[in-house]
């Protein structure tokens, strides 16, 4: 991948996968690679943040003889994301601007 | 390296953190690796970096935590943890090993440095003082009123260095004090 992800939106990545359906550490990394390159063990300190700034939350299910600790986003979370969403539009179109993407120009010319 | 093996290292590289964050780490990469379908024999290396830098990025999440959370309670204890695991951090850094070597090394040189001069001058002030007194002295029982005046001179040279030097001391272990409080002082409010 050509584009570094910064920790914000590493953030902002998590909380949209976990807002769209509750996952379990194994599943949340593998959506997340799908788009972005990151390695298996970076999304733990991520999530642990989360989960300790109230962003997230976890409840464990029981699966195969064993628990498996899902992550669910909670209201807080769904405010920051919020807040991460308008925030990266505004960025996305910064960046636009500056790269003369096709979408800008025929905004201009309407 | 097994999974067993790295398990069982993480948990030890992450002893400095509180249980419950030990814990939640341990729990997360075993989870993880139960998910991908290997038991505990099964070889981990390519899934994971190696225990010390998994462990590493915890602490330093942690670290990060820990300081955001007290920005304005500055107790020593909290300090003490946060420049503990800042230590630990960079320590399981393979590359910064050698360098922090350096920087003891050179810290105990200049260590040593500051106090071999603290040491000679004190003494050489000490000699001075006593030798002035003892020239003072021997300057009433001398022979020709010429040599007790030479005598004479030369120990009140010598007292009036022995105080230079004294007084000069005195400032060094003073500008030292203050150097000191000024790095803590600079830790405390990071």
């Amino acid at each position: 991948m050509t584009y570094q992800l910064t920790a914000p939106l590493l953030d902002a990545c998590v909380l949209g996968i976990v807002n769209a359906e509750d996952a379990y550490g194994y599943t949340l990394t593998q959506k997340a690679q799908q788009v972005v390159d990151i390695s298996e063990s970076t999304l733990y300190p991520v999530l642990r943040r989360l989960q300790k700034d109230g962003y997230l939350t976890t409840y464990d299910v029981p699966y195969q003889g064993r628990n498996r600790r899902y992550y669910s986003i909670t209201d807080e979370g769904r405010k920051m994301l919020s807040f991460y969403q308008g925030e990266w539009v505004i960025y996305k179109g910064k960046i636009d601007s500056l790269l003369g993407s096709e979408g800008i120009k025929e905004n201009e010319e309407n | 390296m097994k999974k067993i093996d790295f398990l069982n290292e993480l948990e030890k590289r992450l002893k400095v953190l509180p249980a419950d964050d030990r814990s939640d780490a341990l729990y997360y990469f075993n989870e993880y690796l139960e998910d991908m379908g290997l038991t505990d024999n099964d070889d981990v290396s390519s899934v994971f970096e190696s225990p010390k830098d998994v462990a590493g990025k915890i602490i330093e999440e942690c670290r990060i935590k820990h300081i955001a959370e007290h920005p304005v309670n500055k107790s020593v204890k909290n300090n003490a943890t946060i420049i503990w695991l800042s230590i630990l951090g960079i320590l399981s850094l393979p590359i910064s090993v050698p360098a922090v070597a350096v920087i003891f090394v050179i810290a105990l040189c200049l260590l040593i440095f500051v106090g071999a001069i603290i040491l000679s001058l004190a003494v050489c002030g000490i000699a001075m003082g006593f030798t002035g007194f003892v020239c003072l002295l021997v300057s009433f029982f001398t022979g020709s009123f010429g040599q007790s005046l030479v005598l004479f001179g030369t120990g009140l040279m010598l007292i009036a260095f022995a105080i230079l030097i004294i007084i000069g001391l005195i400032s060094l272990i003073r500008l030292l004090g203050f150097v000191f409080s000024k790095i803590f002082g600079k830790k405390r409010v990071k």
